[in-house]
């Protein structure tokens, strides 16, 4: 009986632990598309036009 | 940014493609290339990655896999880098006896391109075994391109991203028109959009992107763009677009009463 009880709690635990339905972007998500309107140094591409690639992309501002 | 030049020289050749995308003016850009000479891309985007992806501080990266998932978010380490790397699946390369289905490729007629290397391995005009092999290799990453989509759609779903896996699935639909993945995709869309809640997300989250786009195009002062995100907050005030358009008309009417 006793375990029963241990595992009610540990599952109980558990159900605190699992992340919010609505989570923030994190690994696993698909990348949310970006609309690209000019390209430097590059042909434009999209995240769908480089599927098959790894992409390391950096959101960055010049100052 | 040298350290992206570094590795986009290191891992180029191996599949990773490296870029940095903002959604500032070109003139900025420009002199920010002529002053740092990075060689690496730059995007100069009409959407908001820095609010999509949510980002902290500037500037963030992310390591995508070749399935358009996130494999690392922050500062992806090299070790994660080089990890990515197994993973890539990049276009076979196409040997002369397969040349016929170049324009369909570069088109990204991806239905027509498969149908096509379909053809020429059931007509038997396919004799040398490279060349098959080539054949299969390549509707083999067809319908894998055409399954990721589906997939990434799925994952977006399940974190309530509905916007994001309509927008998948409409890849899908249009790209691989014909092919059983694109039924499904048709399939899975219309399921989002007949359910309330999530054609709302869709409907909502394309209007907030749209009404950015259009202030930063216009460049409008923050009473001039009250008026297109108010609609949007007051609409669907229960979706993350209407939450985060509700936030964007509080901090314009405190900017216009300045």
């Amino acid at each position: 009986m006793r375990w029963k009880l241990h595992l009610l709690s540990l599952v109980g635990a558990l159900a605190l632990l699992a992340p919010p339905a609505k989570a923030d972007l994190a690994e696993g998500d698909a990348a949310p598309e970006f609309e690209g309107t000019e390209f430097v140094n590059t042909e434009p591409c999209s995240f769908k036009s480089l599927r098959g690639h790894a992409v390391l992309v950096e959101i960055f501002r010049t100052w | 940014m040298v350290h992206l030049d570094e590795l986009q020289e290191k891992y180029a050749a191996k599949g990773l493609t490296v870029m940095a995308i903002t959604n500032e003016g070109r003139s900025l850009v420009d002199a920010f290339v002529a002053k740092t000479s990075a060689k690496h891309a730059i995007v100069i985007e009409s959407t908001d990655s820095a609010k999509t992806f949510d980002i902290k501080g500037y500037p963030t990266s992310y390591l995508i896999g070749p399935d358009g998932k996130i494999l690392a978010a922050g500062h992806p380490s090299e070790e994660q880098i080089e990890a990515a790397l197994l993973l890539v699946r990049l276009a076979p390369e196409l040997p002369k006896a397969l040349a016929s289905i170049e324009p369909s490729i570069k088109k990204e007629k991806w239905a027509d391109a498969r149908a096509k290397t379909q053809k020429l391995i059931d007509g038997g005009t396919l004799t040398a075994d490279e060349d098959k092999d080539a054949a299969t290799k390549l509707v083999t990453w067809i319908d894998w391109l055409a399954q990721s989509g589906v997939d990434g759609a799925k994952s977006a779903g399940e974190k309530g991203r509905w916007y994001e896996a309509a927008e998948l699935l409409e890849g899908v639909k249009a790209d691989f028109k014909g092919l059983p993945q694109a039924l499904e995709a048709d399939t899975q869309l219309r399921a989002i959009l007949a359910d309330k809640d999530k054609k709302d997300d869709v409907t909502s989250y394309g209007k907030l992107l749209k009404a950015k786009a259009t202030q930063r195009e216009k460049d409008l002062k923050p009473k001039e763009a009250l008026p297109l995100f108010k609609p949007i907050a007051s609409k669907f005030e229960n979706t993350r677009a209407g939450k985060a358009a509700a936030e964007i008309v509080r901090q314009l009417e405190a900017d216009a009463g300045k």
